[in-house]
């Protein structure tokens, strides 16, 4: 009798942990409407997240009054370095970036990025745990934000929007293991795959770039527009080392992002990009 | 008794409320305490192992749905850590503040675990080894050192008093 109970509960536990995976399995994909329960805690919570990033953001403004005097002239001196590495560099891209300019203009990147309809919103949380690197944005359907929609700050692209509720739009980052990006290096047209990784921090890899490829430091890599999810031409990040994988046969770049995403504070979506639009900057490209 | 509840009810929206704002500002290197784990460890080391477990699923639910996929793998992960804490931090002495950063330590550890051993089975399939590694082991580690200055005001507030100091009495006058 007893033997018989005990077999009785294994079997419900292990019935309750497939249970648990089938739902597991049956959400992982990307969903269009999120149920009432999760559209109802984003939404609740979202006054009280808003407000504790407000709090924070004022303590977080505290220590700066503290910095010692140590501190500083270190900084100085580290800045001193940095102005100086910067001057080189910017005599080395001044061709580079008259050719940009030119190109923009050719591709009337401006006037597409009004076009594509940016709404600037802040940041109102982050993901609860290290598994996730995503952003709760203020601002969803009430704004016109829907699923798919990219999301960029000034410096350069952020994400996409993963779902959304009335008053909140949950971001997924490109430095999440699933947040890939068609990308190319911007001088020289190299295409690619840019992808995040597991851990949670400021790291992009750039995959499936051919062996032959010139791929050195401190390269800008920008979206390619393939897959009609982003813009092209949207800046992503800069190499900061190159090595082989896969045998050799394809090169694999480390990128530090442009965007800040453990300080970003204030994002624009771009509420009126669609994949005509994508494919119109493509066929430019392709010119 | 009803206080307490409220009180349990406000301090679990504000830790959802602090996880998602206030932990990733005090990160270190990607790892960050994780509130949600001490509500699970805290009750495990105070109540039955049942108790345990139905705090992991609530709390594992709501991961869940703030997350909003793979829903199912935080409430296995939070359940198995309540029951196991409650199973084994019964045993120990509440008033010891050691035992809530190690108990608070091996939560995360089991529930980490947990989380990567069960994507192991489902499109996330995370890598095992360095997950463990790199994600779990440092979260566990900051979530024990930052355990102690949860615990005692939880301590504090929660644990009858009265009922503790009744106790003592009873213990003196039997001369135990």
């Amino acid at each position: 009798m007893l033997k018989s109970h005990k077999k009785g509960k294994i079997a419900l536990v292990a019935l309750f942990i497939i249970a648990a995976l089938i739902l597991a399995s049956a959400t992982a994909m990307e969903r269009t409407h999120l149920s009432s329960a999760e559209s109802g805690l984003r939404d609740g919570l979202a006054p009280l997240k808003s407000g504790a990033m407000v709090v924070k953001d004022q303590f977080a403004r505290i220590p700066q009054f503290f910095v010692g005097m140590d501190s500083l002239m270190a900084e100085n001196q580290q800045l001193k370095i940095e102005v100086a590495r910067l001057e080189n560099e910017v005599s080395n891209l001044s061709e580079v970036n008259v050719e940009n300019v030119e190109l923009k203009q050719m591709l009337g990147m401006e006037q597409e990025v009004k076009n594509w309809g940016p709404v600037a919103t802040t940041v109102i949380a982050r993901s609860p745990d290290s598994w996730y690197s995503t952003i709760t944005i203020k601002g969803g359907i009430n704004k016109g934000f829907a699923v798919g929609m990219p999301v960029v700050a000034t410096e350069g692209l952020v994400g996409r929007i993963l779902s959304v509720t009335e008053h909140t739009a949950e971001v997924l980052l490109i430095v999440d293991k699933e947040g890939a990006v068609g990308a190319k290096m911007q001088l020289t047209g190299t295409p690619g795959v840019v992808e995040g990784t597991t851990s949670a921090g400021n790291i992009l890899y750039m995959i499936h770039i051919p062996y032959e490829a010139q791929v050195e430091n401190d390269q800008v890599v920008i979206t390619s527009g393939l897959g009609s999810i982003f813009p092209a031409g949207l800046r992503i990040g800069y190499v900061t080392n190159v090595e082989s994988y896969n045998g050799g046969l394809m090169l694999k770049a480390t990128l530090t992002p442009f965007v800040d995403f453990e300080r970003l504070e204030n994002v624009f979506v771009l509420t009126k990009f669609s994949a005509s639009a994508s494919n119109s900057s493509t066929g430019v490209e392709a010119k | 008794m009803i206080v307490r509840y409220i009180a349990v009810g406000i301090l679990f929206i504000l830790a959802l409320t602090l996880q998602e704002t206030w932990m990733p500002a005090i990160a270190i290197g990607g790892a960050q305490p994780d509130l949600l784990l001490y509500f699970v460890v805290f009750i495990g080391i105070f109540k039955k192992p049942v108790w345990g477990l139905g705090a992991g699923a609530v709390v594992g639910i709501i991961a869940d749905l703030l997350i909003g996929k793979y829903i199912g793998l935080h409430i296995l992960s939070y359940m198995i850590t309540g029951y196991l804490v409650a199973y084994f931090g019964g045993q120990f002495y509440k008033d010891n503040y050691i035992i809530p950063a190690a108990t608070v330590f091996a939560g995360g550890c089991v529930a980490g675990f947990c989380y990567v051993f069960f994507s192991q089975f489902i499109a996330l399939d995370l890598p095992f080894w360095y997950s463990l590694w790199h994600l779990v082991l440092p979260n566990a580690i900051y979530s024990a050192v930052v355990a102690p200055l949860i615990y005692i005001p939880v301590y504090m507030f929660f644990v009858d008093r009265n009922a503790v100091m009744k106790k003592d009495k009873t213990k003196d006058s039997l001369g135990l």
